[in-house]
C-alpha cells in the first residue's frame, strides 16, 4: 500500500460524519488505492467510485455493485455535519467556494457541494438546502510528465494545453510538470509559477504547500487568474507559468495577456475527446494566439494521468492544422511522426 | 478569625476586580477575532490557535481547552462550549452564557455577517463590562470593610 495514497485518504475520512467514517476505514487496502471519488447524498447511498466504476458501500464496510437495504444510508444530520467538516467549520472562509460549488479540503482534495443557489443581483450569494457532497482524492503522482518534459521541453521550454474529461488527472500532471521543470529535469531550474485558484494544485496549508511542485516554484494561492498572471509577470520574473481549468473569457484574458509578455504557459481545459477538443471555443482562441506548441489529450477516469495522443496544432491563413504527435511507442525524444493532418476552420 | 474574615473580604472585592478583567479580555477577543475575520479571513481551527499564542489572552485559559478539544476532531460548537462552561473564573453564567451563545454563531455565515455577529456581542460584553465595574467600585471596598469589621466583631465577642 501507498503510504502517500493511504495518508490521502485519512485526509479525506477526517471531513466525514463518524458512522460513515467508521465504515469506509474498513475498506480493504487495495480497494483504497482504486476509490476516486466519495459520494454522499442525503437519504441515499453511499456511492465509492473506483476504477471499476461506481459502487455502493455497505454496512459491512464491502463495495457492492447492487443497491440492496444493507447499503449505508446518508442522513440528513450526517451530511450537514460532513459539510461542516469540509468546512473546517468555518463557512466565512468558504462561502465563495461553496457558491462556487466546491471547496477545497486540507490535501488538496476537491469537494463538490449542490444545493439551491440564492442569487441578489450581483449573482450567487449563498447555496442553501445543500443535497450532496461529492470528495474527489486528489494523488500526487510523481513522473506521469515525464513524457511531456523528455519528449516536447527537450530543445525549451513550450506551452502546452492539457486537455481530458473530468477525473482524468490534467491536474495531477501538471502538478508534476511544475515538480519536473522547476526541480531541474530538464537540465535546468525553470523558474515557475503556478496560479492555483481553488488551493488544489498545491494545497497549501498554514502556509506550507502540501505537495510537492519542485525546487525553484512560487506559489499564487486563492489568486485569480487575472490577478496572478499580472503580479507574476511584474514581481516574479517567471519562465512558465501553469493554470488549471480555463474555462472562461476572464480567464483565456489572463493566458494571453501573459502569452504577450514572452512566458511559457501549460493550462488545462475540459475536453472530452478530439471532436471536443477542436471545436471548442476557448481551445481554438488558445491555438489562435499561436503561442501554444503542443495540446496534450488525457485518457478517461480509468486511466488517470495517461496520454492518449499528443496534437501539434498549426495555424496557416487563420485556419487550424491539426497534426497528431504520436507517444504510442514511436515518438522518442521530439520526433515529430505526422500520422494524419486535418484541417479546421 | 479575624484574619480569615479580612480573608474572605479581600477575596471577594478580587473576584470583582476579576470579573471586569475578564470581560476586558473577552472584549479584546471579540476584537482580535473581528480582525482575524475581515483581514485574513481565516478558517476557526487555524484561528485559535493564534488567539492562543497572544499575550493579551493569556487568561483566557478556555481558548487553550477549546483548541484541544477542537483538534481531538469536536465540532467547534461543542468544543467552545464545553471550554467555556468548564473555565473556573470570576466570571458569572450570564457572561459567559454570552460568550457561549457567540460561539455558537461563529463560522455559521459569511465574514459580512460573521463581523455584525461581532459587533452585536461587543455591545452585550461592553454592558457586561460596565454592570462588573458598578458592582466592583460599589461593593468592592464594602467586601472589604464588611470582612475586617466582621472579624473585629468576632475577636470582640471572643475576648
Amino acid at each position: 500500500m501507498n503510504v502517500k495514497d493511504n495518508k490521502r485518504y485519512d485526509q479525506v475520512l477526517s471531513v466525514i460524519s463518524t458512522r460513515i467514517k467508521l465504515i469506509l476505514t474498513q475498506l480493504d487496502e487495495a480497494t483504497v488505492q482504486t476509490v476516486q471519488e466519495i459520494r454522499l447524498r442525503i437519504n441515499s447511498p453511499v456511492v465509492i467510485v473506483c476504477l471499476s466504476g461506481s459502487r455502493f458501500l455497505n454496512l459491512n464496510g464491502k463495495l457492492t455493485s447492487v443497491f440492496s437495504d444493507n447499503c449505508v444510508i446518508t442522513t440528513p444530520a450526517e451530511l450537514s455535519d460532513t459539510l461542516n467538516r469540509v468546512c473546517s467549520f468555518s463557512l466565512h472562509t468558504n462561502q465563495q467556494g461553496i457558491n462556487s460549488g466546491f471547496v477545497t479540503i486540507t490535501g488538496g482534495h476537491r469537494v463538490g457541494i449542490c444545493g439551491t443557489a440564492v442569487y441578489d443581483a450581483n449573482g450567487i450569494v449563498s447555496v442553501r438546502d445543500i443535497f450532496s457532497i461529492n470528495i474527489r482524492i486528489a494523488r500526487e503522482k510523481c513522473g506521469v510528465a515525464s513524457q511531456i518534459t523528455e519528449t516536447l521541453m527537450n530543445d525549451g521550454l513550450k506551452s502546452i494545453i492539457v486537455a481530458g474529461p473530468p477525473s482524468s488527472g490534467k491536474t495531477t500532471l501538471l502538478r508534476d510538470l511544475s515538480r519536473q521543470l522547476s526541480s531541474g529535469y530538464t537540465g535546468r531550474y525553470v523558474k515557475t509559477v503556478v496560479v492555483d485558484e481553488r488551493g488544489e494544485f498545491a494545497a497549501v496549508s498554514n502556509g506550507i504547500p502540501q505537495n510537492d511542485l519542485g525546487l525553484n516554484t512560487d506559489i499564487l494561492s486563492n489568486y485569480k487568474k487575472s490577478a496572478a498572471t499580472e503580479l507574476a509577470i511584474r514581481s516574479l520574473s517567471p519562465e512558465y507559468i501553469i493554470f488549471d481549468e480555463i474555462c472562461s473569457d476572464e480567464d483565456l484574458k489572463s493566458v494571453e495577456k501573459g502569452l504577450n509578455s514572452g512566458v511559457n504557459f501549460a493550462v488545462s481545459v475540459h475536453a472530452s475527446n478530439e471532436y471536443e477538443l477542436r471545436n471548442k471555443p476557448i481551445i481554438r482562441r488558445l491555438i489562435l494566439s499561436q503561442c501554444f506548441s503542443y495540446i496534450v489529450m488525457l485518457k478517461n477516469f480509468n486511466s488517470p494521468c495517461e496520454i492518449d495522443n499528443i496534437i501539434r496544432p498549426e495555424v496557416r491563413e487563420n485556419e487550424i492544422y491539426w497534426t497528431d504527435f504520436s507517444v504510442h511507442g514511436m515518438c522518442s525524444y521530439g520526433d515529430n511522426i505526422e500520422i494524419q493532418t486535418s484541417k479546421s476552420s | 478569625m479575624f484574619t480569615v474574615c479580612v480573608l474572605t473580604g479581600i477575596t471577594l472585592k478580587s473576584k470583582l476586580q476579576n470579573r471586569v478583567e475578564l470581560l476586558e479580555k473577552s472584549l479584546l477577543l471579540l476584537r482580535l477575532i473581528s480582525i482575524e475575520l475581515k483581514y485574513r479571513c481565516l478558517p476557526l481551527d487555524q484561528m485559535i490557535i493564534n488567539l492562543c499564542k497572544s499575550d493579551d489572552l493569556a487568561d483566557l485559559s478556555f481558548l487553550t481547552d477549546c483548541k484541544n478539544e477542537f483538534e481531538n476532531g469536536n465540532d467547534f460548537d461543542a468544543s467552545w462550549k464545553k471550554s467555556v462552561e468548564s473555565f473556573s473564573s470570576s466570571l458569572k453564567n450570564e457572561d459567559k452564557q454570552v460568550l457561549i451563545v457567540f460561539g455558537s454563531q461563529l463560522g455559521k455565515s459569511d465574514v459580512e455577517s460573521q463581523l455584525g455577529i461581532c459587533d452585536m456581542y461587543s455591545l452585550r460584553l461592553e454592558e457586561k463590562l460596565k454592570q462588573a465595574q458598578e458592582e466592583r467600585q460599589k461593593y468592592g471596598k464594602l467586601y472589604y470593610r464588611l470582612g475586617f469589621l466582621a472579624g473585629l466583631f468576632i475577636m470582640i465577642l471572643f475576648v
